[in-house]
């Protein structure tokens, strides 16, 4: 076997003293100890420290005991006081008192079923609105326009048409008109599209037979039985025919209009 | 006489599981018993190596409230005990780095002190009330000693001589290897024998 070297033990020997070295390595170094008196004085040395140390301890926690109590209390209360402060425990002691709780929850309720009323009455609630609110006039100029192939009622003359008392006499005349013919049967955004600029006279004319349309009554446009605003455009023509024979009054022209989708 | 088993390493993990569980679930009898069980413990190694009783006392609650707020980390890999040990190890040092910031202390070369004191034997103390006296004076120097000695060779002196850890439960504690402690405890324990030696030549 070999023989180990103060210097190999001497590293080795704090561990020896600790009993934690391998069975092979402990039987080596016993036996060198045998024969090295100086190894052995330092092994003893290990051993007297470690009594030293721990009658420095001993004396050192001597004043420990009577503190521990203390510590444990100050230790438990702090420990509490940090759990009563975490969001958990505020919201458990926000419950506690149980008439908060009922007012907070009864105002919640209460919000909640005054939103869906609301929204309901929006949402099921009738939808009359004038027509010649800003509403109306919004929704008449949103509206998409409809073809007569959708099976759209077109607007008409309420009774028995439109007759332009006096406005044209023994004048041939044509102009188009355009307005929008509210749910109500009313003749909003009345104008002439006139293509060139009129004279005195016609201007005269064209601002009686406005004056006159405005104040008309008009079946309003229908798709599938519930009337609609539609934007319209009337032709406008007035015609005189001479024949030789006199003519009825029945047969005296009252000048039709026809109405033709803008 | 009936003998009362002997307390298995098993029951120790079983044991500290439970009071674990029992803590993380806010049950206040529990985290009273781990206090107890670990503030003598704690108090007396916060002591050691600050060295100072209002710091031991101060950095004691601190590790316990560590302690509590990371429980539910805490997965039973080792025991509760060396668990708590490593918790109290990094607060220390973490505060010895903060007051040497701020005290700068002059440290002794372990080498520098051996040439020149030499490796004299220990002379024997003696009985009797004088050489009690004596054997105090002896102790009281060699722990003034071990206050001198860098922060992680005394933990391990520390560790090993008065809390009793096993290599690898040190190694935990510290965060090293167990070649790691073996050095240290080497390189404090000579420097503790140098001024043993010096305190017995006086």
């Amino acid at each position: 076997m070999n023989r180990l070297s103060c210097g190999a033990v001497g590293r080795q020997l704090s561990a020896f003293h600790d009993g934690e070295l391998p069975l092979e390595e402990r039987i080596a170094i016993e036996a060198h100890l045998r024969g090295c008196q100086a190894c052995e004085r330092k092994t003893g040395d290990l051993r007297e420290l470690g009594e030293l140390v721990r009658l420095g301890s001993a004396e050192v926690s001597e004043r420990l005991s009577g503190d521990l109590d203390g510590l444990q209390a100050d230790i438990l209360n702090r420990l509490r006081v940090e759990r009563e402060e975490t969001i958990p425990a505020q919201v458990s002691r926000a419950f506690v008192d149980m008439r908060l709780g009922f007012a907070a929850v009864g105002s919640t309720l209460a919000t909640v079923v005054s939103i869906l009323l609301m929204f309901g009455m929006l949402y099921f609630g009738p939808r009359s609105e004038r027509s010649d609110s800003l509403a109306g006039l919004m929704e008449t100029l949103g509206a998409p326009s409809v073809g007569s192939d959708a099976g759209m009622l077109l607007p008409r003359s309420a009774g028995a048409g439109m007759v332009a008392d006096g406005v044209f006499n023994e004048e041939d005349a044509a102009l188009a008109l355009s307005a929008v013919v509210t749910r109500g049967g009313r003749l909003k955004n009345l104008e002439a599209v006139l293509s060139e600029q009129p004279t005195v006279a016609d201007r005269d004319r064209v601002l009686r037979l406005l004056d006159q349309l405005s104040r008309a009554q008009f079946e309003p446009a229908r798709v599938g039985g519930e009337a609609i605003a539609v934007r319209t455009v009337w032709l406008f023509a007035h015609t005189t025919v001479r024949g030789k024979m006199p003519l009825t009054p029945k047969q005296s022209g009252a000048p039709r209009v026809q109405v033709v989708m803008g | 006489m009936k003998h009362a088993p002997a307390l298995g390493w098993s029951d120790v993990a079983d044991r500290d599981a439970i009071l674990v569980r029992r803590c993380t679930s806010g049950d206040d009898d529990a985290c009273a018993t781990l206090v107890a069980d670990h503030q003598r413990m704690v108090f007396q190694l916060a002591l050691h190596l600050l060295g100072d009783y209002e710091d031991a006392r101060d950095l004691s609650q601190d590790v316990f409230f560590q302690v509590f707020r990371m429980l539910g980390r805490f997965r039973c890999q080792s025991a509760l005990r060396t668990w708590i040990y490593r918790i109290v190890i990094n607060q220390a040092r973490n505060r010895q780095r903060w007051w040497r910031r701020r005290h700068r202390s002059e440290q002794v070369s372990l080498d520098a002190h051996l040439e020149q004191h030499g490796d004299r034997a220990l002379t024997d103390s003696g009985a009797g009330p004088d050489g009690l006296l004596r054997r105090k004076e002896t102790a009281s120097k060699v722990w003034h000693a071990l206050d001198a000695l860098p922060f992680d060779q005394r933990t391990a002196v520390v560790l090993r001589e008065i809390d009793g850890l096993s290599y690898e439960e040190i190694a935990f504690s510290l965060g090293v290897a167990v070649g790691t402690v073996k050095s240290r405890l080497t390189r404090g324990r000579e420097a503790l024998r140098v001024r043993l030696r010096e305190a017995r030549a006086v």
